[in-house]
């Protein structure tokens, strides 16, 4: 039987949300579904986008998915591809907002839309701020920090990075972390972008 | 004050590290030399094993007749295509966050959780003569009274949003039984604030963090600190006896 018959809604659910290693598979295993790259592509195309657009928004709502599905805000009131789909919706309402477009919505949809907070969603424009913001943290801090992010244990961390033990990495993580914060306090122009 | 504005761009700063992980992740996958699912080389394989067949077929026509021998069957070995399961490592077993896993070094600390975490009597809160919207909230005190942590969550999920506080803390608790640290400390935080629930939501949240104590320890250290100085603090005496411990 292959791997693809073995996962299910709560299966995928619980290995994005649970971070670590199982979190990659189940996310390629959901990437690679190409009737929800169609929904979304058409989804895009017939609110006035354009086929590049399509895929903007598959690749946007992905990661806001992924974010989610972390978070624990998917509450199985329907199926994961209802839910992802309702993300792509409400992702694409975000980015038309922001370009000053308005979007026709039926009820339904904008009560699909309404349970999502406005800031899990993916901003490209937030996304490049902070990537200048990070350029200075180094390639080994960030990806310590991502996989700090994703649950990762110390031990696992350790392995990932190389390292010979979890209190290295725990170490490495307290300075990347320290360094982090610094950023941040030294970054007053983010928190005017950001409203803060 | 739910959180203070560096706390928020922290959290806002890892999210935007693992966004771009996962973009890059995407493109690999779009990448037909690593197609996702392997398609890409399931398409290679059949290449080659037309090209063998054919190649064999060849050899088959143009073998010395008389022989009398059988015409060796072409070796085909197609590249093997990663199938999906090759590709799809099991769930990891147990995975679990950061402040919920249990190295020798963070043992002594989920001792002390266990022995300081004190649960409400949530069952002192239900009221028969509560109005119906505070159905759920009442169904969730019966369900972390009866330790049902995820039942509490679920029927969470519903409430009111005039009830969100009330919510808010009983979630903190049912997330801290499901011994989901991390993410009941990021609740109790939230709550540090409130007029009903501030003191209480302080305690808690020093217990959460306790787990990672030592990622946390500057954090813990000066909120325990807070609350042994703060006379009449209810949970004075509580936090004068983990501050020593510490």
């Amino acid at each position: 039987m292959s791997q693809a018959a073995t996962w299910t809604d709560q299966s995928i659910v619980s290995a994005i949300a649970g971070g670590g290693v199982g979190r990659d598979a189940a996310l390629q295993w959901w990437f690679g579904n190409e009737g929800l790259q169609r929904w979304v592509r058409n989804y895009a195309t017939q609110h006035g986008g354009s086929e590049a657009d399509g895929e903007d928004l598959y690749h946007d709502t992905f990661i806001t998915f992924d974010r989610l599905l972390r978070e624990g805000k998917f509450r199985e009131e329907a199926s994961l591809k209802t839910f992802f789909c309702s993300v792509a919706k409400w992702q694409w309402l975000n980015q038309q907002r922001k370009k000053g477009r308005i979007v026709a919505m039926e009820q339904v949809e904008l009560l699909e839309v309404a349970r999502f907070a406005e800031d899990d969603h993916y901003d490209r424009e937030r996304q490049t701020v902070f990537q200048k913001m990070l350029a200075s943290l180094g390639d080994k801090c960030k990806r310590l920090l991502t996989l700090y992010q994703l649950s990762y244990s110390m031990k696992e961390i350790a392995a990932e990075m190389g390292w010979a033990s979890d209190q290295v990495a725990m170490n490495q993580c307290s300075e990347c972390r320290k360094k982090l914060k610094a950023l941040i306090e030294n970054s007053p122009e983010l928190k005017e972008f950001l409203n803060l | 004050m739910p959180y203070n504005s560096n706390d928020r761009l922290e959290r806002e700063a890892l999210e935007s590290l693992v966004a771009s992980d996962l973009s890059a992740k995407m493109k690999q996958w779009h990448d037909p030399a690593t197609p996702p699912n392997g398609r890409g080389n399931r398409g290679n394989s059949l290449l080659w094993l037309l090209l063998l067949i054919a190649f064999g077929g060849a050899v088959w026509l143009f073998w010395p007749k008389g022989a009398g021998e059988k015409a060796p069957m072409p070796e085909s070995k197609p590249i093997d295509a990663p199938r999906q399961q090759d590709v799809q490592p099991s769930l990891p077993p147990n995975q679990t966050p950061i402040a919920q896993k249990t190295p020798a070094n963070t043992t002594r600390y989920l001792a002390l959780v266990r022995s300081n975490y004190k649960s409400p009597n949530f069952a002192t809160e239900i009221r028969g003569n509560a109005p119906a919207e505070q159905g759920l909230l009442n169904e969730a005190r019966q369900a972390l009274t009866e330790e049902r942590f995820v039942d509490a969550l679920t029927a969470l999920q519903n409430t009111p949003t005039e009830y969100k506080t009330d919510a808010a803390y009983l979630q903190a608790h049912a997330l801290f039984g499901l011994k989901k640290y991390a993410q009941a400390a990021t609740l109790f935080g939230q709550l540090t604030g409130s007029m009903r629930y501030g003191e209480a939501a302080q305690w808690y949240e020093v217990l959460a963090l306790l787990p990672d104590f030592e990622q946390t320890k500057p954090l813990v250290v000066k909120k325990l600190k807070k609350m042994v100085e703060d006379e009449g603090h209810t949970f004075q005496r509580e936090a004068t006896e983990l501050y020593r411990l510490l």
